[in-house]
Formats: C-alpha cells, sequence, structure tokens
C-alpha cells in the first residue's frame, strides 16, 4: 500500500500512544471560537445531569434552542436554565473527556456560563467557593485563546467576588 | 486450493501444501508468513547483497526456506513465545537457513568436498544485523501498518463510519505518508460538518482507538497476549526511533 520512511511510520504508529494529542497547541483559539458558535442543542443534548431534561424543557430555554453559546453567553438577557445546562455540560465533559485540549475549552466554557450567570441574572450557578471561583476566572482571564468578549463576561464576574 | 496459498506469491508448486492443524494460533502464523512474504524477500536480498553469484537464486533459497521450515510439521508448533518474538525467530531462521544453503552449494561447487570459502568466514561474510535486519523490520512494519489500515477501514465501511476513517485519513495518515500539512482544524471541521469541539475530537479520538484496535489484532495474529502484543508495538517503535533524526523524534508525539 506505502512505501512511507521511518518519520512517517512512526508517526503513524505513535497514534497507539493514548498521550499523543489530537490538536496542535495553537489551535485551541479555533477550538474556542468553534466552541462559541457551535448550536447548543449539539453539545447539550448530551448532558446527563439529573435536572437536564426539564432545564432543556424550561419555556425560556426552548426560544433560544437553534442559537449558539456565543449567543446565549453574551445575551443581555440569558435564560438561566439555558446557562446551568450548559455549566452542566462543561462540568460533564470535564469529567468524562479524555483530551486535554477539550477538557480546557470545556473549563472556559464552565467558567464563561457561570461569569454570565452571575453577572446577568445575579445568580451563582453553582457552590463554588469565592477562592476557587476566583482561581478559575483569573486562569480563563490568562488563556490567550479566550476571545476579549468573553474575557470583558469573566473580569466583570471577578469584579463581583468579595 | 488451499485458501491460505492463494496470496502466496511467486509460489505455485507449494499450493495445498499447508498441513491441516487444528492449532489455531499456529495456522494464523502461517497466514502471517504468507502475508508477510515480502519483508522475508526483502530480508533474504539483504542477506545475498554480498554474495553476487547467488542472488537469482533468491526465489529458489525463500521457497526452499518456506518448504522446509514453515511448512514442515511441527516447525512452527515448536516456536517458544517465550525465547522471543515471532518475528525475530522468522528472521533468525532464514538467516541460519540461508547460511546453511550457502555452505552446502559452496561444497557442492568444488566437487562435494571442502567448501573453498570456510565456513566461519561465510557465516562472518553474511552481513550482521544491521542494516539488512532494518529493511527486513522495515518490510514488516510497512506491511503491518498496511494491513491495519485496511482493516480499519473496512471496520468503518462496515459500521458506517466511514467519516471517522476519512477525518483519520486526512488528518493522521495523508500527512504521514504523503508529507503535506494536515489540515487545520478549521478546516476540518467544515468538511467534515463538525458541529462542536466535542463532536470533532471525539471523532478523531475514536478513529485513533480504531487505529491502536486493530493493530493489536494485527499483531495479535502472531504474537500471542497482550503482553506480547505490547513488547512488539514498543520494539516497532524503538526500532523507528533508532532509525530517526533527533530533531523527527520531537515531532513524533506531536498531533496526528
Amino acid at each position: 500500500m506505502f512505501m512511507s520512511g521511518a518519520a512517517g511510520l512512526a508517526r503513524i504508529l505513535a497514534q497507539d500512544q493514548p498521550q499523543t494529542a489530537l490538536w496542535e497547541p495553537e489551535e485551541m483559539r479555533a477550538m474556542w471560537q468553534h466552541q462559541l458558535r457551535a448550536p447548543m442543542e449539539a453539545d447539550l443534548s448530551t448532558t446527563r445531569s439529573s435536572r437536564s431534561s426539564a432545564l432543556r424543557n424550561a419555556p425560556e430555554a426552548v426560544a433560544f434552542d437553534q442559537k449558539s453559546f456565543s449567543e446565549l453567553l453574551l445575551h443581555a438577557n440569558p435564560p438561566l436554565a439555558l446557562l446551568k445546562l450548559t455549566k452542566d455540560f462543561a462540568k460533564q465533559t470535564l469529567k468524562e473527556a479524555d483530551d486535554p485540549q477539550l477538557k480546557e475549552i470545556a473549563a472556559a466554557l464552565y467558567y464563561v456560563s457561570y461569569a454570565a450567570g452571575m453577572t446577568r441574572c445575579g445568580t451563582r450557578l453553582g457552590g463554588m467557593s469565592e477562592h476557587d471561583l476566583r482561581g478559575g476566572f483569573e486562569w480563563a482571564l490568562a488563556r490567550i485563546w479566550i476571545d476579549e468578549k468573553s474575557k470583558a463576561l469573566i473580569a466583570e464576574a471577578r469584579g463581583l467576588l468579595k | 486450493m488451499n485458501r491460505e496459498t492463494q496470496t502466496f506469491p511467486e509460489l505455485p508448486q507449494l499450493s495445498g501444501e499447508f498441513p491441516g492443524t487444528v492449532w489455531m494460533d499456529v495456522t494464523d502464523r502461517k497466514k502471517v508468513v504468507n502475508r508477510y512474504w515480502g519483508a522475508l524477500r526483502v530480508y533474504l536480498n539483504g542477506l545475498l547483497s554480498r554474495f553476487p553469484e547467488y542472488r537469482t537464486e533468491a526465489d529458489d533459497l525463500l521457497q526452499d526456506f518456506i518448504k522446509d521450515r514453515i511448512l514442515h510439521p511441527g516447525w512452527l508448533e515448536k516456536a517458544d513465545p517465550n525465547k522471543g518474538r515471532f518475528r525475530d525467530l522468522l528472521k533468525s531462521s532464514l538467516k541460519n537457513f540461508v547460511t546453511g544453503e550457502l555452505r552446502k552449494r559452496e561444497a557442492t561447487k568444488r566437487g562435494g568436498k571442502m567448501p573453498t570459502i570456510p565456513i566461519e568466514e561465510l557465516e562472518q561474510e553474511i552481513p550482521g544485523p544491521e542494516p539488512v535486519s532494518d529493511s527486513f523490520d522495515m518490510a514488516w512494519l510497512q506491511m503491518l501498518l498496511s494491513e491495519t489500515l485496511k482493516k480499519m477501514k473496512e471496520g468503518c465501511a462496515v459500521s458506517d463510519t466511514t467519516h471517522i476513517w476519512r477525518i483519520f485519513d486526512a488528518r493522521v495518515l495523508r500527512p504521514a505518508l504523503d508529507g503535506v500539512e494536515p489540515p487545520a482544524y478549521e478546516d476540518l471541521v467544515t468538511n467534515f460538518g463538525l458541529k462542536s469541539p466535542a463532536q470533532a475530537t471525539n471523532a478523531l479520538a475514536t478513529g485513533k482507538r480504531m487505529f491502536a484496535r486493530h493493530l493489536r489484532a494485527v499483531i495479535a495474529q502472531y504474537e500471542n497476549g497482550d503482553k506480547a502484543v505490547r513488547a512488539e508495538i514498543e520494539s516497532l517503535r524503538l526500532f523507528l526511533d533508532k532509525l530517526l533524526p533527533d530533531e523527527t523524534k520531537k515531532r513524533q508525539n506531536q498531533p496526528g
């Protein structure tokens, strides 16, 4: 089938190793942009938390059915149910994904949704401590691949911490 | 005609000569020898490179080796997995066989008396493990990966997941085999209609897992047990590592 050199064969054989990265570090920005423009339904339908069904069917959420994560997170008055569901999806991905880069994307989504809940709905989406939340926000603000609008939201939420 | 012999290249006279056996692993190994005949031929060419007068007899020698060793009842059954890898067994057996054959032919040339070349010298003259052995291992690895990818592609077609194959092919195989740049993340998600990073990552990770599963299954046709299969993969990895310049080694664990 092929007569490839050692370098090419080694690259293929390396796919057998779980630690071989799937994406380039430089692709994180593209992944994050993809996450923001992804239709929420594609990801949120995979959430299996005990409240996911109720959150998905909440009347306020239905109008956002076909929208993207970006439209939800940057909305002036986002439905709380969908923010909670987004946070649950991010948490589930953080817990279950094997790929470290996907985990980072999930962590960013987690903190941006948390920030949107605090700044737009005046509500914390979960029971994270001030200390942990501050650490998470700082982590997200230091990611060069997260867009400026999302960072502004996080910075605003950080300002609400004591 | 025995189905196993149909793919055996250039050995029509051996058709139907695979002895029946109830040992599935032995039968599988015969299939492997059948499939990897090309690697043995490459290795034999290397062994004979220092003996131009015998180069034209490579096919005869290989056929004799298959007939007298591989197909000889009990030979494969005696192969002890605890004493080393099957690939190394084939290699050392072929080398020993050729050494013996050349010795006999030299003796025959001289009227069945003393060979003109002392035995020890002849053995020494057959090149050592490098680089002839490398050519065998490289040919073996190429055939192994070729078989693995063929099975993966077929598996994807059967399970209606051809998109997994196409993504793996575009992102991993074409760059590795053709030296082209892998498609950027954005292009990949556009070309394959991947809706989110989770979907894109899952597709590529599934391809990787399928490759790993098929690779192990193909190796398991000639190495018995998980430990031996892992050892064979590690051995092939080390073999390639040895051939690569340092700069290239650094890039091997980078994204596919």
